[in-house]
């Protein structure tokens, strides 16, 4: 249990997706203009992430290792995801549709999403086993979340300052990325300090 | 290895068959029909997205309409011609809502407003608001820095030569996002058949406000004795007031106006350029 909670704590704040490992940086472009839509796609992003992990693992462990085909990882998991995504819209349309009209916009933009990609391979390099796999997707997905929704803030505070006409929109947004990134990396080795005394 | 190679290559192929027409399988179990005046409603709304009607989008108001029933004159942008086409395919008869659009109630520039101190810092009205109010002497008036203009999805807000910033009613959509950005809330909506509106917000004695702005409403009640009807424009708190449900011309009152204070709504632009006293500082 202690091994999971070290395990959110650090996919959430010390390897967050999108700021340490910056993963999905297009979403997180994409859709922090307003704050409105990040819950929308945070949540999207988590539910995506979650049973991505589950499945990409399944497929793993019971298709790809028993035919030692693990090479051919990365293209199975996008073919996997992709369906999978693609799968869950147009059941959520016909089944909940309250779910669907909250997500609905935002899971078509996930389906190639790196992030999604990118906690699947990372579950397997790591050596994650299911439940760990689950956890790790959960939590991947509550960092983005988590990302999105402090540079939305940051961003609509932006709207209204003076910013230089080159760097209006997107190229300002980078760069306040970068210093949030840095703000992150801080947060890691003062963490690890703390560990080791 | 070349067996290992080729069952590669065969799963795969199996697997992405076995996706592809599960898939399409998917979408035939799951199919949900859509309807088509939803569609063509989506169409005819102008897409601008303003918000204006109380949906988060004109897609979503389209749904509205056809579902939920819904009133199909919120849409402010499109006007009573949109009305008229969304009516022609629902069978429904509707007359447009009166149009409301935002004016800022000031006239201070930086030709006539008294400053306090000059602000070298951000262009954002917040941050010069939460230093003593505000350059501006008088503290009611609008801050001048331009958070309207940058959040104005039209581009209705103008900026003239001496930092007076005006909205042109004919570009106005109402969709009151300048409203939310304002520190002093010296925005308001105003019906825009209803003549002329105050472009002043000072609550201040006639005094105070001649001090520190030559265009305040300093409360003489000029306005008042020549319309003669109260229920149309009244003095409150030093300041002016109108009533948008009468209808009693205002013309007069506001030719007489001492501090030319009463501003036509429509035509915000002409009053601009003819202003004399503004082309001889020019």
């Amino acid at each position: 249990m202690s091994e999971l909670i070290a395990l959110s704590i650090g996919t959430i704040f010390i390897n967050n997706f999108v700021l340490s490992q910056f993963l999905g940086l297009c979403p997180f472009i994409g859709v922090s203009k307003k704050l409105d839509s990040v819950l929308g796609m945070g949540l999207a992003v988590i539910f995506v992430m979650t049973l991505a992990s589950m499945v990409t693992y399944a497929m793993y462990t019971f298709l790809l290792v028993r035919f030692n085909i693990e090479y051919l990882k990365i293209i199975t998991f996008i073919l996997v995801i992709a369906a999978f995504v693609q799968f869950v819209e147009v059941f959520l349309k016909k089944n909940i549709p309250v779910l669907y009209n909250a997500l609905g916009i935002y899971l078509p933009l996930i389906t190639t999403n790196c992030a999604v990609l990118g906690v699947a391979v990372l579950n397997i390099d790591k050596n994650y086993d299911f439940i760990s796999s689950t956890v790790h997707g959960f939590m991947g997905g509550a960092s983005f979340l988590l990302a999105l929704f402090l540079m939305a803030t940051i961003r609509e505070k932006l709207d209204l300052a003076d910013v230089p006409k080159p760097f209006r929109g997107a190229p300002i947004a980078f760069i306040s990325a970068g210093l949030m990134a840095l703000a992150f990396m801080a947060a890691d080795k003062s963490m690890l300090e703390i560990f080791n005394k | 290895m070349a067996i290992s190679f080729l069952l590669g290559i065969l799963i795969i192929t199996i697997l992405g068959l076995f996706l592809g027409f599960g898939l399409a399988f998917a979408a035939k179990i799951f199919h949900v029909k859509i309807d088509e005046n939803v569609e063509k409603i989506i169409e005819l709304l102008p897409g601008v997205n303003c918000g204006g009607c109380g949906y988060q989008g004109c897609a979503v108001y389209a749904e509205a309409i056809v579902k939920k029933e819904e009133e199909i004159n919120l849409c402010a942008p499109g006007g009573q011609k949109v009305i008229d086409e969304i009516g022609s395919i629902l069978g429904k008869k509707s007359v447009g809502k009166v149009r409301y659009v935002a004016k800022i109630q000031c006239l201070g520039d930086d030709a006539i407003a008294l400053k306090d101190y000059k602000f070298n810092g951000d262009e954002d009205c917040y941050a010069v608001s939460s230093f003593f109010g505000g350059e501006k002497a008088c503290k009611y008036g609008c801050i001048g820095k331009g958070n309207c203009i940058r959040v104005c999805p039209v581009n209705a807000i103008k900026r003239d030569k001496l930092n007076r910033v005006w909205i042109d009613s004919d570009e106005c959509i109402g969709c009151e996002r300048c409203l939310t950005v304002c520190p002093t809330k010296v925005i308001k909506m105003f019906p825009i058949d209803g003549g002329y509106f105050v472009a002043c917000s000072s609550p201040e004695m006639g005094k105070k406000v001649k001090e520190v702005c030559k265009k305040g409403c300093i409360g003489c009640k000029i306005c008042e004795k020549i319309t003669g009807d109260p229920d149309r424009i009244i003095v409150v708190d030093n300041l002016a007031k109108i009533n948008y449900n009468s209808k009693v011309d205002l013309r007069s009152a506001a030719l007489k106006c001492p501090a030319d204070t009463i501003v036509p709504i429509k035509n915000q632009k002409l009053y601009m350029k003819n202003n004399k006293e503004y082309k001889i500082e020019n």
